[in-house]
């Protein structure tokens, strides 16, 4: 009876903290936000009435880090070698990677936050030990967003401040709106479904769209209707990666009209088994250890598949 | 004040865990109008508050915002108290019992303690499932409360729960037009905002971005610039 009483408390527990995860995005579009994303639209009419349009960049690349992440740029370690196998890859690509997905204000956990205090501690135990149970509730926090931007109820304000943080930082780095120039969002994990959100407005600006997903947790996203493709990345032993197909009804093979379902008919989803890898702990698409039969490390077989799509060749995947 | 709260509480799990004997210590409890309607209004206000994501959508601040949350609490009274006119007419029609209009309302606001989570329909893509759960909840709380009240069995009890809640939906399907064109002057009033923003709404971009806004990607591919 008491281990029910527990069970019963710590459901409800999770489910209030889950309950309180849209007050920060609600809060900020009811406070400022329709302002904030007012003025950044202005600012980019003044810059494309005034800039040259030709950028330096063939192509740009926003990543997206999964539900680890602290800010835009405090990411787990084991996502570094990942990032810099793709800045080395993909040389005439700019590589965008301060967004923080799980903040409509792009504010890190460690900024000025009531709770900064706590997410600073757990920043400096994950340095010590990249596995701390602490740092399980920094995937907890980040994954409720994850939930805001899928909710069809919050997702059009969350979204609207994810698309514009991508869009600013796309500036800052030398964006040209209007240039025509091919952005790719790539996005790991609970970063597919920011980017699934962002990907509708940004869709307003008619900036030509991909999404690049490594075992991401998506919904069926208003967003995949402005995507000209999505290219899926995942791994046979992925617990997460399935439940996505489970959880999110619009993807669902009966779900017809969904926006998944109007991508899937026509042919705008890729899906790539690129080996038996797990979401995280061991075994999964950023390991450095566990080496497929070909002599690749997990973390090489993920990097190169990422590479390839954005350098417009084969992706070689792991037989299973 | 201490023995209150400890009935309320006590009232509170009997009619989560539907306990018949709960309701039965109920029906004699000299209180227990006073606590199935403290009962009703923190169940309406925890529901208010998992509904208060459209306030936030229309930027409803302030006093607005806290005249909005009044409003809604007083429109989920008068949802109990036609809740339980329809039960009185419906128990009357099948035991011959003539409950008084107090006794009803006290049955229907006792079993709204389920709707004390309402505010958990706030959750991320749990919170529409949630409000499900608990209003079936709150219905088989109803069941069981009526059990007692009218002294039946369960069958009997489950036809005017279900035949109320069936008149329940019809009435609102029947009333949805003048329902809705009221419910929209009242928000006018109370907004000051002339329509009702939803988040679909905001997928259009309008409240943000102007509406000849466009970029000329055609002159650059045709090497205009």
């Amino acid at each position: 009876m008491i281990l029910v009483t527990l069970l019963i408390g710590v459901l409800v527990l999770v489910l209030v903290i889950m309950a309180m995860g849209p007050l920060e995005s609600l809060g900020w579009w009811s406070d400022k936000g329709a302002e904030k994303a007012a003025a950044t639209i202005e600012r980019l009419r003044e810059e494309h009435a005034r800039s040259d349009l030709r950028t330096s960049y063939s192509r740009y690349v926003v990543y997206l880090s999964g539900i680890g992440a602290i800010d835009g740029e405090s990411r787990p370690p084991e996502e570094e070698p990942f990032v810099a196998a793709i800045r080395d890859g993909v040389p005439g690509a700019c590589l965008v990677t301060d967004v923080f997905p799980y903040s409509v204000s792009n504010h890190g956990l460690t900024a000025q936050r009531p709770m900064s205090w706590l997410w600073r501690r757990i920043e400096q135990a994950r340095f010590k030990n990249p596995e701390a149970m602490l740092a399980m509730l920094v995937n907890l926090r980040n994954a409720i967003q994850l939930f805001v931007s899928a909710d069809r109820r919050y997702g059009p304000t969350y979204n609207i401040g994810t698309a514009q943080q991508v869009l600013e930082s796309l500036l800052r780095h030398g964006y040209r709106l209007g240039s025509g120039v091919p952005v790719t969002l790539v996005g790991w994990s609970g970063g597919a479904q920011i980017s699934l959100g962002a990907a509708w407005y940004l869709g307003l600006t008619k900036i030509p769209l991909e999404l690049i997903s490594i075992g991401g947790m998506m919904s069926d996203d208003y967003g995949l209707d402005r995507l000209q493709h999505v290219y899926h990345l995942r791994g046979t032993k992925d617990p997460f990666e399935k439940l996505g197909w489970v959880m999110f009804a619009g993807r669902w093979p009966i779900a017809v009209g969904s926006p998944w379902s109007r991508a899937v008919k026509e042919n705008r989803i890729t899906i790539y088994d690129i080996g038996p890898m797990q979401h995280n702990v061991k075994d999964h698409y950023f390991d450095p250890t566990a080496i497929a039969p070909d002599g690749r490390s997990y973390l090489q077989v993920t990097s190169d598949a990422v590479v390839a799509l954005l350098n417009g060749t084969e992706v070689q995947v792991i037989p299973t | 004040m201490g023995d209150f709260l400890g009935s309320l509480w006590r009232a509170i799990l009997g009619v989560w865990g539907l306990d018949s004997s709960m309701a039965e210590w109920f029906r004699d409890y000299p209180h227990s109008l006073e606590i199935s309607i403290t009962i009703a209004m923190l169940a309406g206000v925890s529901t208010l508050l998992g509904n208060s994501v459209v306030l936030f959508l229309n930027r409803i601040r302030g006093w607005r915002f806290a005249l909005s949350l009044v409003f809604n609490g007083v429109s989920m009274v008068a949802l109990f108290v036609v809740q339980a006119v329809v039960i009185a007419l419906i128990g009357f029609l099948f035991t011959g019992d003539r409950l008084t209009f107090f006794q009803a309302a006290r049955a229907v606001m006792l079993a709204t303690a389920p709707l004390l989570f309402g505010f958990l329909e706030l959750a991320p893509y749990l919170g529409p499932g949630i409000a499900r759960v608990l209003q079936v909840w709150s219905l088989l709380a109803l069941w069981t409360v009526v059990t007692v009240v009218y002294a039946v069995g369960y069958w009997e009890a489950l036809l005017i729960t279900g035949i109320g809640w069936a008149v329940m939906q019809g009435l609102s399907w029947a009333l949805a037009r003048p329902l809705s064109a009221l419910g929209n002057t009242i928000w006018r009033a109370l907004s000051g905002s002339p329509t009702l923003l939803t988040a679909q709404d905001l997928l259009s971009g309008h409240q943000f971005m102007p509406v000849e806004f466009d970029f000329d990607v055609s002159a650059v591919e045709g090497g205009e610039r």
